[in-house]
């Protein structure tokens, strides 16, 4: 393998690493998930079950 | 009335999930089944193919597509188990990450495979650019929208990145599949075109399988079973891959398939233990039929042909054992008749040259000399190849008994010293006043040992000097020929003591040299509890022949 290419796969993995820690802090310890819902679906979501 | 979300989350009555994956928001035990089998598999082919050609770049690539594929499977699980929405969103968002990543895995792969070197680095950043958005927007919501609580079917809404990863993913299998076509037209040897097709098409499989679920759950709408079904293709592909690898050699893996089965059959006929469901029970083991009965039959077939090899081998190695002894026994006839005529020859022109049959012309002195000289060069290479062939039957009998080394030495020294003259070399021998007594075979040492060192340093040094020396340390007496010759190269010392190892330009400088007097020198000085080795620094540096005695 090319140097340069090495290089350009440390860098991508870094990134990748990078993406998924920020994914982690977003969601699991911001805990910042937006819901969305409507109470009349939902209603009837319940009742068919 | 306006409800919180917790309310809502509450009123779902999801199960609270054990060890992230375990939980009875797993509505159906085959999605255990169809993740867990592929994983475990996978995992274990994956750390196979790795181990055993950890220095492959395809078994890298492999090695890394398998473990993301197990990192996909074991998250989905986790999305099919937990009643968290933080870990549903974090986990699912990881999925849509790394999906891509394992058709990359993949390209790279199939590009190791057929060119056998890595993927050119321009094609390697544009499969990086390619990723760049669908990694870098991973958290955003343009990957995952939002959570919906509608239908409490802890599910995320994707947003608008799922149909650019799908093109990304779309765009790299068709760039396999083309890849392959152009290798396929390129290639001219049949062989080789029925490898391009096999491993393209098994790697097209493959990656088909892991989509299938995305496309039934596209056209579908709901995530169900359907789905399910395509993540079995993983292991039966994967093992496909596996064998092709065997096949070619591109690995050097032979137990793989057997390994694979053993790791497969346990973890499949447990999982029978979990189902209730005798439609879900006879579906499990149709599966696992099918997935046994393909690579059974590659591992009978694979089997069968070794043990024909080996048969084959074993019948030809007897063949050629009993060649060799015929020859061996031919050789030696050969070589004793021959070493009779040179000695006869060499008797004859001592008596010439000593003036048995009258004083010679000078005319004649000098030939009768010079074939005097030949006749005991071939008698003494004759001998050498007998006493080499003699040493590896074990029919040399050694009698040993007390010798004073210094002494056998200097006489070694004092043979050789015409001969060094004559080359214009410096010939020095140093030992301390201690004693070298040692036990051994004196005609073995004198000969083949003392003899063959010494010859040997005057015959390689063209200029400058042999310094033979004795020394005792730690209780060894340590004999060592030193020299300003040729020298010895790191690929010469490979072979320096080997049977009939030369030197790979040792004739060059000396013509007579059979390849078999240090094989000799070892053989003898081992029989005699020693050891012997040379450094040297490379052609042109000289070099120093060392032998290690006990002292008595």
């Amino acid at each position: 393998m090319e140097k340069k290419s090495e290089i350009l796969l440390v860098v991508f993995a870094i990134i990748v690493l990078a993406s998924i820690t920020a994914t982690f802090y977003k969601y699991i310890v911001l805990e910042n998930v937006t819901f969305e819902t409507d109470e009349e679906a939902f209603q009837a979501a319940l009742l068919e079950e | 009335m306006e409800r919180s979300i917790l309310e809502y989350i509450q009123m779902c009555e999801w199960d609270p999930a054990r060890f992230l994956i375990l939980s009875d928001n797993v509505f159906d035990p085959l999605i255990y089944y169809s993740h867990l089998v592929p994983l475990i598999v996978s995992l274990a082919i994956g750390f196979l193919v790795f181990l055993k050609s950890p220095k492959s770049l395809a078994a890298r690539w492999l090695s890394v597509a398998i473990f993301l594929i197990t990192l996909w499977l074991f998250f989905d699980l986790i999305l099919w188990a937990t009643e968290k929405p933080i870990y549903t969103m974090f986990f699912w968002s990881v999925i849509n990450l790394i999906e891509p990543m394992i058709y990359a895995g993949m390209l790279f792969f199939v590009y190791a495979f057929v060119d056998g070197k890595s993927i050119s680095f321009k094609h390697q950043a544009i499969v990086f650019g390619l990723l760049l958005p669908t990694t870098l927007l991973a958290f955003t919501s343009w990957n995952l929208s939002y959570y919906d609580l509608t239908n409490c079917w802890r599910e995320a809404v994707e947003g608008p990145l799922i149909y650019y990863n799908y093109i990304i993913e779309a765009t790299l299998v068709l760039w396999i599949i083309v890849f392959g076509m152009n290798r396929f037209q390129e290639r001219s040897n049949a062989y080789e075109k029925r490898k391009i097709i096999l491993i393209i098409s098994s790697s097209a499989f493959f990656l088909f399988s892991l989509s299938i679920g995305n496309i039934v759950g596209s056209i579908q709408v709901e995530w169900d079973n359907a789905g399910q079904y395509g993540l079995f293709g993983i292991p039966i592909f994967t093992a496909a891959l596996a064998y092709l690898i065997v096949k070619y050699h591109a690995f050097n893996i032979k137990l793989l398939a057997a390994q694979m089965l053993i790791v497969a059959l346990g973890f499949l006929t447990a999982s029978l233990l979990f189902l209730e469901d005798i439609g879900l029970i006879r579906l499990v083991i149709y599966i696992t039929l099918i997935f046994f009965s393909v690579l059974g039959y590659l591992l009978i077939r694979s089997v069968k042909r070794e043990v024909e090899q080996r048969e084959r081998i074993e019948r030809l190695a007897e063949e050629l054992q009993e060649t060799n002894k015929r020859q061996e026994v031919l050789f030696h006839f050969i070589g004793h008749e021959v070493k009779g005529f040179l000695t006869k020859d060499a008797n004859a022109f001592a008596a010439l040259a000593d003036g048995d049959f009258g004083a010679l012309p000078e005319p004649l002195k000098p030939l009768v000399g010079q074939a005097l000289m030949q006749a005991r060069n071939g008698e003494r290479s004759v001998t050498d190849i007998l006493t080499a062939s003699n040493l590896k039957k074990g029919t040399v009998a050694y009698t040993k008994e007390p010798l004073d080394l210094k002494m056998l030495t200097a006489e070694a020294i004092e043979k050789a010293r015409a001969v060094a003259q004559q080359k214009g070399l410096a010939l020095s021998f140093v030992a301390d006043e201690s004693s070298y007594q040692i036990v051994g075979d004196r005609g073995q040492i004198v000969d083949h040992v003392l003899r063959n060192l010494i010859d040997n340093a005057i015959n390689y040094t063209l200029s400058g000097s042999v310094a033979v020396s004795l020394k005792k340390e730690n209780g060894k007496i340590i004999f060592a020929v030193k020299d300003s010759g040729v020298g010895i190269t790191e690929e010469d010392k490979k072979r320096l003591f080997t049977e009939g190892g030369h030197g790979k330009d040792s004739q060059k400088v000396n013509a007579h040299s059979t390849g078999y007097g240090l094989y000799i020198a070892k053989n003898i000085i081992l029989a005699h509890g020693g050891t012997i080795r040379a450094e040297s620094e490379g052609a042109g540096k000289g070099s120093t022949f060392i032998i290690e005695f006990s002292a008595v």
